[in-house]
């Protein structure tokens, strides 16, 4: 069940979600699950693969319905970077970016092409960027639709690294300067420890919480050993290892 | 260019030896012909009839076309409807042009709109049966996309289906105008008291080939037109983000 909140808090209750397996038989993926998100707090989602963390963005998001339990949301204006771009490819990247956000003002998407270096490529096919510059395209999509609550699907799987940390820097800046609540999913674990103010660990077979870890060094002050240090934490909280 | 125009000649050329060893009654020379069609184009009946038949061709290709494209995504999208539909399009699709258009002017008379609907019924199930596999084969995740940034129904049609089915609808379209516009001609010449079918009937009655083949091949250049000024630059337009790739 889905309801709009006040304050801008996002609270999260999943009691149980199954599904039906090819072969028909009911598998629970999720038990347990509950946490709130304060106005702007950047929160990571980990968790091994395959430990239904893309299902329960979905469930966020309101594109899964399926589940025992409460979604409440600031409002329904929501930024989705999915996994894969997911760009029609029949579109260019600026009128990709203007369908999801009709209400964007001129001086809005020029700001958010600049910060994501996609200036040079707003009359561009999807087919013609690389998956670094489509990612990127994906994420000004995000923005542009001046999200209550930004859904993150692992948006730098897959990239070299100095591409990975160029977009999360790119990414972060954008998070700060409008103080947007985020959820990011990863299974970086790194990556996590570097980036957000909040760490929910998910593991086990079905997905429980088993950690939630407030970081409270600001972002820009972490040192690379601290970073390290935060990564060993969430490694501990987990029952399985990778 | 140079081997299409060297095969036309060579078309020419037979044509020519053919009719001057089967004799000019039963296969005029190219010349005859064309002295027909000037002949046709004088009177007027060439205009008049070239005009009924593309009329009766493009109004029974747009309904058969709207709404076969409307049934069509409903089977893909509905498994429930395409299990009942299927067996009503499995009928319609096996069901002989001729015995659609005697009954249309059984039922509702020697009429326009029965002579358009036999037309378009005739093309139907086919539009359905293309569009359908274009639905299925919609991509789930561009849904998704559309759904979590709340597209509107308008949007998701226009931005996001209709540019997948757009490959369907063309070939949809491709080989519908050419059925629809010989199914035309036959309806003419069951029922109706113009048009090129009409034409090619009296032509056949008097035994006059040379105007058989005169209504014929003008007819071809016109689809022809038809094909390369409107067809293929709007596929091109469809594509343009295709062909601009790599």
């Amino acid at each position: 069940m889905h309801r709009v909140g006040e304050a801008g808090k996002v609270e999260v209750s999943i009691r149980k979600k199954a599904v039906r397996s090819a072969a028909g038989e009911r598998k629970d993926i999720l038990a347990d699950i509950a946490f709130a998100l304060a106005p702007g707090e950047v929160t990571a989602l980990v968790g091994p693969s395959g430990s239904g963390k893309t299902t329960l963005l979905k469930i966020i998001a309101g594109l899964d319905h399926d589940f025992d339990g409460e979604v409440t949301l600031p409002a329904r204006r929501l930024g989705f970077v999915f996994q894969e771009p997911r760009l029609l490819p029949w579109r260019s990247v600026e009128e990709n970016v203007r369908i999801a956000a009709p209400q964007a003002t001129d001086a809005e998407l020029d700001a958010i092409f600049d910060v994501l270096g996609l200036a040079h490529h707003r009359r561009h096919y999807p087919g013609e960027l690389s998956l670094g510059l489509a990612r990127r395209a994906a994420v000004a999509r995000a923005f542009a639709v001046r999200p209550d609550l930004l859904l993150l699907d692992e948006p730098f799987v897959s990239l070299d690294e100095t591409l990975a940390r160029q977009l999360q820097d790119e990414l972060i800046a954008l998070v700060e300067s409008r103080c947007v609540t985020s959820l990011l999913v990863t299974h970086d674990i790194l990556e996590a420890a570097r980036l957000v103010e909040r760490v929910i660990v998910l593991d086990g077979r079905p997905a429980r919480m088993v950690a939630d870890l407030p970081i409270e060094m600001p972002r820009a002050q972490r040192s690379p050993g601290f970073v390290s240090s935060i990564a060993e934490r969430i490694r501990a909280t987990r029952l399985t290892t990778l | 260019m140079i081997w299409r125009i060297a095969s036309l000649a060579g078309f020419l050329l037979a044509w020519q030896l053919s009719s001057a060893l089967a004799g000019g009654t039963l296969l005029p020379s190219p010349e005859a012909v064309f002295m027909a069609l000037v002949e046709e184009a004088r009177s007027g009946a060439l205009a008049l009839n070239l005009l009924a038949t593309l009329a009766r061709v493009t109004a029974a290709f747009t309904v058969a076309l709207l709404a076969g494209a409307a049934i069509g995504y409903a089977m893909g999208r509905s498994s429930t409807f395409d299990r009942v539909a299927d067996p009503w399009l499995i009928l319609l699709l096996n069901l002989p042009a001729l015995v659609i258009i005697l009954l249309a002017y059984v039922w509702f008379g020697l009429t326009e709109a029965a002579a358009v609907g036999a037309v378009a019924i005739n093309k139907l199930p086919n539009t359905i049966a293309t569009l359908r596999e274009g639905t299925r084969a919609l991509d789930p995740t561009l849904d998704e996309m559309g759904q979590a940034f709340t597209f509107d129904p308008w949007t998701r049609a226009r931005h996001i289906v209709v540019p997948q089915l757009a490959p369907y609808l063309a070939a949809a379209a491709r080989t519908g105008l050419s059925l629809v516009w010989k199914i035309v001609l036959v309806v003419e010449l069951i029922g109706r008291p113009n048009g090129v079918g009409f034409a090619i009937g009296t032509a056949f009655q008097l035994f006059d080939v040379a105007r058989i083949l005169a209504y014929g091949l003008c007819f071809v250049a016109v689809m022809l037109a038809i094909e390369t000024c409107l067809v293929q630059p709007l596929e091109r337009h469809a594509s343009r983000w295709r062909s601009r790739k790599g």
